[in-house]
């Protein structure tokens, strides 16, 4: 523990002073502390040791088939355009937006459509069933799957609408980024538009710190496509009407910095010099520490703004887009290319090559392990994402999404063997440790003994939203808790439990049938007594009673049990009946009333 | 040792002086019935909140309130299938009761459904509209019947009232499946 912690301490406070004395590139700003974060060992090395491998090409050839789920983003599901059994070419749209806050859908390449059916997001089985919040979580989706036919075809007679951007309006810009179905591809899925669409930006941050371990799908697209990213960045500087774009890039990562810094300083070099300083786009490294990648941690760091919990950092006037999706505004607004393809790191000890590879969005991550050699005798499980924010793969059969940015086949020297039953972890000890590291200043151990014992009330009090599920706490626990699995499952009840809208909306729609069905009730006995009081005025009349007109049922034609009681007889008889239906209809009303006291 | 005994003299009178306070207080307060009326509304109210509110009666009462006055009453907090071992889990925690497995005699828990009616072997008879308790399903005599899907608890109360046996519960997704619809429209 003393030995992480210096090395925290080193990575943290000492390297940024060595890094500034030797000259380095960013650091005329200032940076702002972020409280805990750990340095964990990073494992980037390994897939960065080849250049990024393109997806149909003669390496790495197009899957059979490609999957692809409606719900990749946050927000409303896109909505079929699609139909089984249509041929798609490229790039043409298969599911649309749903409305202003959707994101559209794209073939990544063309083929048939062989289904429209369930598919799992690549997330975790539960363990165990008592806690399920992955069952929460892993929903059956909607996906359409469509069969490639290698022609890799795009739509005839489609042309990109190809001029410069810099002379379109920020709207138009903003709407051809709608068009190509954007979502921050970080982690999110936020959709992109909305975001851009904030008025009042003064700051844009495009996020390069790619701080997770093994992950290294960023800075491999930082360092072939510095210009892309840079050209991108400037794209929504434009959208937005940012004064400054600053590009934030952990200090370790060499090789992003010296393109990044390479095409901002030609950049800077074809402009006026007047105009230099106006521009407004700089670099700036940040110390290596998990998780300065985080969106509030990142804008907390280089501008010492704290956005409020709850709040997003739009309202504070700073909007932060991953390098990623910097990359495919770039490509959409130039090409017109819709968004049917990230950057993904295969990595991992169980691998025989860790590499980045450019996939097509809804690629089975069995296609991706088998390109890159999975030894499955040291696979221990596969997790989307790295290994401290990542989700298991239930199957080998999901696809790669548009946030998916790792897929890691993790050996024992990887992943630690997960917690179950036969092998819980260990009890809290609150040695605090998980206190000191957490980035934004919660008490991980108060979270957890809340999330433990079901104290939902006492979860949400102390911050449960505003964990960002980093594993910081989970990673520095010496009882090996996996805090953030309790937070997740804590989360996901506390929200499936709370869908309380739906729940007291049928509620009011159960109290109002009740309801109905009281008044029903009386106005039966109501319409009783009327057809009672009805008889008793023919009576008073002296009306002869066989000529019962009110009643349905035909007149018998032998009167003889009517006949041989007398008026007297029969008079009691109604009036008897009378006070019955009477008291009933009272004890009606009356239990209408009480329920009706007992609603309010 | 004498200054020990004092002390320990002292707590054991304070001990029993707050004991015995405790008591007064509790039962000035037991005396009031008003209060413990109220609290029994408040309670069953709880857990009301805390059930599912499909109002299925799968519990053997009439929806999920009556249910809930049930249970403030001492019935089994582990006949809800639709709620299950979450459901339990909570109102035990509510009531700080032990948690139990979901009694399965009452049924077992599945994921949420819904209702759909196979519209063109309808016929109309109403059976299933005064079965609905949340009347989610619209219809007229001799007219075809449909299941507002927002509305539908998955309760199956509609299944078996269906004398042609038109009604279908289906898992949640297909909810989607009207953009399909919208799709043939557009083409």
């Amino acid at each position: 523990m003393t030995h992480l912690r210096r090395s925290f301490f080193i990575t943290k406070y000492l390297k940024p002073w060595v890094l500034r004395l030797t000259g380095k590139a960013g650091w005329a700003t200032t940076l702002h502390a972020l409280p805990g974060g750990i340095a964990p060992a990073s494992h980037k090395a390994l897939s960065l040791q080849q250049k990024i491998i393109r997806m149909p090409s003669g390496e790495l050839g197009l899957p059979a088939q490609l999957i692809l789920p409606l719900r990749q983003h946050l927000g409303p599901d896109s909505a079929l355009v699609v139909s089984v059994g249509d041929y798609v070419y490229k790039n043409q749209l298969i599911a649309a937006a749903n409305g202003e806050k959707g994101v559209g859908l794209h073939a990544p390449s063309s083929g048939y459509i062989s289904s429209i059916n369930y598919a799992l997001l690549p997330m975790n089985e539960a363990h165990d069933p008592e806690r399920s919040w992955q069952q929460a979580l892993n929903r059956h989706q909607t996906a359409i799957v469509i069969d490639t036919d290698g022609k890799h075809a795009v739509q005839p007679g489609l042309l990109a609408a190809n001029c410069d951007w810099r002379v379109r309006s920020p709207d138009e810009l903003r709407q051809a980024v709608f068009d190509a179905g954007i979502c921050g591809m970080g982690g999110a899925g936020f959709p992109t538009a909305i975001k851009l669409g904030a008025s009042a930006i003064k700051t844009l941050i495009i996020n390069g710190a790619e701080c997770e371990p093994f992950i290294t799908a960023d800075e491999a697209l930082m360092r072939e496509h510095a210009a892309e990213v840079i050209e991108g960045a400037l794209i929504i500087q434009r959208i937005c009407g940012a004064q400054s774009c600053v590009i934030g890039i952990e200090a370790d990562k060499y090789q992003a910095i010296d393109a990044i810094q390479g095409v901002i300083n030609q950049i800077m070099s074809e402009l006026q010099p007047a105009n230099a300083g106006q521009a407004g786009l700089s670099l700036t490294l940040i110390p290596p520490i998990y998780p300065s990648g985080g969106e509030k941690q990142l804008i907390r760091i280089m501008t010492g703004i704290q956005v409020a919990s709850g709040k997003r950092p739009v309202e504070v006037g700073v909007l932060c887009h991953s390098v990623a999706t910097a990359r495919a505004v770039y490509k959409a607004v130039s090409a017109g290319e819709p968004l049917t393809s990230r950057i993904t790191t295969l990595t991992g000890h169980a691998l025989k090559t860790a590499v980045n590879v450019e996939v097509m969005i809804g690629t089975p991550v069995s296609h991706l392990l088998d390109f890159a050699g999975v030894q499955h005798a040291q696979l221990q499980r596969v997790l989307v994402g790295g290994p401290l924010m990542g989700y298991e793969a239930s199957d080998l059969d999901t696809p790669v999404l548009k946030t998916s940015n790792c897929l890691l086949a993790g050996s024992e020297l990887d992943i630690a063997p997960a917690v179950t039953q036969s092998k819980p972890h260990r009890d809290c000890i609150r040695c605090d440790f998980c206190a000191t590291v957490c980035p934004v200043k919660l008490q991980p151990q108060t979270l957890y003994f809340a999330a433990r014992h079901q104290h939902h009330d006492a979860s949400v009090e102390n911050g449960l939203f505003d964990c960002i599920e980093c594993g910081a706490c989970a990673v520095v626990c010496p009882s090996h808790i996996p805090l953030v699995n309790y937070y997740r499952e804590e989360k996901a009840v506390i929200r499936t439990g709370n869908d309380t809208a739906q729940q007291a909306y049928w509620q009011s729609l159960f109290e109002k049938h009740q309801q109905r069905l009281s008044v029903n009730a009386i106005d039966q006995q109501q319409r009783k007594l009327d057809k009672l009081q009805h008889k008793l005025e023919a009576i008073a009349v002296g009306e002869p009673l066989t000529k019962t007109a009110l009643t349905k049922t035909p007149v018998p034609p032998v009167v003889a049990p009517t006949a041989s009681k007398s008026t007297e007889q029969i008079k009691q008889e109604i009036e008897a009946a009378v006070a019955r239906t009477r008291a009933k209809k009272a004890e009606l009303q009356k239990k209408n009333d009480a329920t009706q006291d007992a609603d309010k | 040792m004498i200054s020990m005994l004092a002390a320990v003299l002292v707590l054991a009178a304070l001990v029993f002086g707050f004991a015995w306070l405790m008591l007064r207080a509790e039962r000035l307060l037991g005396a009031d019935e008003l209060h413990n009326a109220k609290a029994t509304v408040t309670l069953i109210n709880s857990i009301n909140n805390l059930l599912p509110q499909t109002q299925c009666g799968q519990c053997g009462f009439p929806g999920c309130r009556p249910y809930a006055e049930a249970i403030s009453r001492g019935e089994n907090i582990n006949r809800c299938p639709p709620g299950g071992a979450h459901t339990i889990k909570r109102i035990a925690a509510l009531l700080d009761l032990p948690v139990v497995p979901l009694d399965t005699s009452h049924g077992w828990h599945l994921p949420k459904r819904i209702a759909s009616i196979r519209e063109h072997e309808c016929i109309g008879c109403t059976k299933c509209i005064q079965a609905c308790p949340v009347d989610a399903i619209v219809g007229a005599p001799k007219r075809m019947h449909t299941v507002i899907v927002a509305d539908c608890t998955g309760c199956d109360l509609c299944v078996d009232p269906c004398p042609v046996d038109c009604i279908d519960m289906l898992p949640l997704p297909i909810m989607s499946a009207h953009a399909s619809v919208t799709v043939v429209v557009q083409k």
